[in-house]
């Protein structure tokens, strides 16, 4: 051996452990998936089974329950492992190291599993923080944090024990997908627990929406997207055997994508009572979004360059080019679906299913298929059992994904439409009652479900031929020599921070900055600045571009000053918006409509509420469109849900806005509704919830959830145990006696009382202060 | 009038900043190239595989 090189052995077990389990959660999230699909369409299987004569009702089998179960299984379970099966592989290789610590590596790997079973067993028992794809309650969300710190620490040394100067593309969009997650994952999980199982949140209402969709879009950018391009740009090129189109391409980019996606989130609260300056803020940085998106998009296909035969051949090609062009595709839909007039058809509906599926099923699960069918004959060292059940695979799986996106879009845009349109004279709903909007869609519905059906039995297809592949294949160990460490060039601290490109950047985000939120003077500051520091920084570019390139390349032989870089650029668009958000609309800085407190009885059945995953079907957010308060009453206030930890302005209208639905039936109503939907909802897809007329109210939880509340400046008196017990069996028995003037049967201690309470305070607010200046 | 004194000194202040700048990476030694970057994918020695 020379001496100046050393032997290295890859670490690939934990990589085919990694693999394999991907493929064994890809089954289980998209199954669950088809499973809250078909409960959509027949509430015959939704919560029990109601079918061929049986009458068995099963509370862990509702949509509410599941389909949070599906959207963790399909994010963290198929999506966590495939990115780290990916991110081990590439980084190994693209380093020339081996993964710094073996038992780091399978802490991570058995600790992510535990994790995901863990999931597994509490969402359809009920247990969840009921905020979008943060469901999960807080003891996992402490070991989640762990294994990410794990993860982090393994990467990062292998990183410092590298034996090469310069960091790849990929590299970057994995440290970017460690640091932005972190933040991301702390900030929104915040909550103080009220007992092993339970937590409120810290923030509530605005507050909350405002971090929920900050974490909630950039999930999808730093979890679904940034890993998944670090990916295809280390996979892509190795499949078509040629280096990325445009290197240079590459880094705008990355640093363009980084800082622009962390800035949109707020374009899922448009038209709600979420201020104005953070709805145009999240529109304008979606539609600048585009532009960088593109510019991966292209960069991924281009690299395909001459290559373009082997798509006739190669199912990893195909799959490649299919995620790639749907990652376009979602890139394009998610800015148009950001503005404003779009997003006012388009949101609580369908469409936005569709656009979310595009993403996850063209991009991630193509891009996943595409991988695994790489890396299974390289990493077991056998061809690929068959290729063509490969090639079926993507058949069969792309003609999922089109009638899933297409029947979408149907569907969306219809029930929009329809719940949108007024009478010719502007004053009344053309289609007042909203199960008649829903029925309209229900063939679109059917057709979404069997296309996910299809793409299911793709993954079943590709389950079976790695099983094959690998079924008694001999492991080989992958060791290669490489020169011993290099000499990397290290580059002082304030050399990294205090730099041209820096500077011009900063300056390119602080006068704009003033620009747009400035009057006046400082307005003028801003514009005069913005154009100076642009022309600056061409002239200065253009006369010295190559050796800009030499200080990037020192920058990224300096991973941790480059790490710091992309943790200040991905901070900076949730600084701005969410402290400004935090520190002012706060409960006591507002006037006009204050959220009435909820008594013990309606607190008790809000957290049934959340437990049950209403939040899934039902919104409580009237937004400011004439539509909208036609059908659900006056737009809701911004103090309206000051108090509510967590936040329900929900996603997703199946069933109609609740926002100001106290009051507006009898208690008798909801004891049917809630028995039966049918019974006074004929139509209706909801599950019934039979099981709430037998379950007793937790009434020794509620003494620590008011005391935890208050502790979150929820101005709750200083009840005594005796005092809230006493308050919920008042309440409770006033409506079991009025239940039972109307001939039904209702224990006062059950749930179904508590959520009837909880029902019927919805929209209940008081008026403080100078309602003029707020109305 | 006011406006027109701030630009130009601020002007004056950027302009300063990027004569500095321009003459500090005139003198700075070029390293590497992007181009050479985008092959590090390729710089393995792993056997050849005899998969896809």
């Amino acid at each position: 051996m020379n001496q100046n090189k050393v032997s290295i052995e890859y670490n690939d077990t934990v990589v085919r452990y990694f693999l394999v389990i991907t493929v064994v959660w890809s089954l289980v999230g998209m199954l669950v998936g088809v499973l809250v699909a078909f409960m959509l369409n027949f509430w015959q299987i939704d919560g029990g089974l109601y079918l061929f004569g049986l009458n068995i009702p099963m509370e862990w089998l509702s949509f509410g329950r599941l389909r949070p179960l599906h959207t963790n299984a399909a994010i963290f379970a198929f999506v966590g492992n495939m990115m780290f099966a990916g991110v081990y592989y590439s980084t190994q290789r693209l380093v020339r190291a081996r993964l710094a610590s073996d038992i780091l590596s399978w802490v991570h790997f058995w600790g992510w599993q535990l994790i995901i079973v863990a999931a597994a067993v509490t969402l359809p028992l009920g247990l969840t923080r009921g905020k979008e794809y943060a469901e999960l309650i807080w003891p996992i969300n402490i070991a989640v944090v762990l294994m990410w710190v794990v993860f982090a620490v393994n990467f990062f040394w292998t990183l410092l024990i590298r034996n090469v100067s310069t960091l790849y593309v990929a590299i970057w969009f994995y440290i970017a997908t460690i640091v932005t997650v972190a933040m991301l994952y702390i900030v929104n999980h915040l909550s103080i627990p009220t007992s092993f199982l339970h937590s409120y949140p810290v923030f509530a209402g605005v507050q909350d929406a405002l971090v929920q969709w900050w974490y909630g879009h950039n999930a999808v950018a730093f979890f679904l997207t940034t890993p998944i391009l670090g990916i295809m740009y280390y996979f892509v090129p190795k499949a078509v055997n040629r280096p990325v189109y445009s290197y240079r391409l590459s880094v705008i980019h990355f640093w363009s994508l980084v800082f622009i996606y962390i800035w949109a989130g707020p374009h899922h609260l448009l038209n709600t009572a979420l201020p104005q300056w953070l709805q145009y803020l999240g529109m304008l940085f979606s539609l600048m979004l585009w532009a960088p998106s593109w510019g991966g998009m292209l960069n991924g296909l281009f690299t395909m360059r001459g290559a373009w035969d082997k798509l006739r051949t190669d199912p990893v090609v195909k799959f490649f080019a299919a995620a790639i062009t749907f990652y376009g595709m979602a890139t394009f839909e998610g800015p148009l679906l950001s503005i404003k007039s779009v997003n006012a058809l388009a949101h609580y509906s369908d469409w936005i299913i569709g656009h979310v599926h595009s993403g996850t099923l063209g991009w991630n699960g193509f891009m996943a298929a595409g991988m695994i069918y790489w890396l299974v004959p390289r990493l077991w060292k056998r061809p690929l059992h068959s290729q063509a059940l490969a090639n079926f695979h993507f058949w069969i799986g792309m003609i999922g994904i089109l009638l899933y996106i297409a029947s979408m879009w149907f569907a969306g845009i219809t029930q929009g439409v329809m719940l949108n349109a007024l009478n010719e004279s502007g004053t009344s709903l053309a289609y007042a009652n909203f199960l008649e909007t829903l029925n309209s869609i229900r063939f679109m519905m059917l057709t979404r479900a069997v296309g996910g059906t299809f793409y299911f039995i793709g993954f079943v297809l590709m389950t079976y031929n790695v099983f094959k592949t690998i079924v008694g294949a001999e492991v080989q160990k992958t060791t290669i020599e490489v020169e011993a460490k290099p000499e990397k060039e290290t580059m002082p601290w304030v050399k990294g921070f205090i730099n041209a490109p820096i500077i011009y950047s900063t300056l390119g985000i602080f006068f704009p900055c003033l620009w747009m939120l400035g009057d006046g003077f400082v307005m003028l500051l801003g514009m005069f600045g913005t154009i100076i520091v642009v022309l600056l920084a061409i002239i200065h570019f253009k006369a010295t571009g190559a050796k800009w390139n030499d200080w990037y390349e020192k920058l990224l032989a300096n991973s941790m000053i480059f790490t710091v870089l992309v943790f200040v650029s991905v901070a900076i668009g949730g600084a701005i918006q969410i402290i400004p958000t935090v520190t002012v609309n706060k409960a006591e800085n507002l006037q006009g409509r204050i959220q009435k407190l909820y008594t013990p009885l309606e607190l008790a059945g809000r957290d049934i509420y959340i437990s049950e995953g209403c939040y899934n079907c039902h919104s409580q957010m009237i937004r400011t469109m004439r539509s909208d308060v036609i059908r659900y009453g006056d737009y809701s206030r911004l103090g309206e849900s000051i108090y509510d930890h967590p936040f329900q302005w929900g996603s997703r209208r199946t069933g109609p806005d609740l926002a100001r639905e106290g009051g507006y039936r009898p208690n008798d109503w909801h004891y049917d509704h809630f028995m039966d939907p049918r019974t006074v909802s004929p139509g209706s897809n909801m599950p019934a919830y039979p099981w709430l007329a037998k379950k007793k109210i937790d009434v020794d939880a509620l003494p620590s959830k008011i005391s935890v509340l208050r502790t979150l400046n929820v101005p709750y008196p200083e009840w005594t145990d005796e005092e809230i017990f006493d308050s919920v069996a008042e309440q409770a028995e006033g409506i079991a006696k009025d239940l039972q003037e109307k001939g039904r049967v209702l224990q006062p201690n059950t749930q179904m009382t508590a959520l009837i309470a909880y029902m019927q305070k919805l929209g209940a607010y008081e008026i403080r202060g100078d309602v003029a200046s707020t109305e | 009038m006011d406006i027109l004194f701030l630009t130009i000194f601020l002007s004056f202040i950027l302009a300063l900043l990027f004569l500095f700048l321009f003459i500090r990476n005139l003198k700075a030694e070029r390293k590497s190239s992007p181009e050479q970057s985008s092959l590090i994918p390729f710089r393995d020695d792993e056997p050849p595989s005899q998969g896809t």
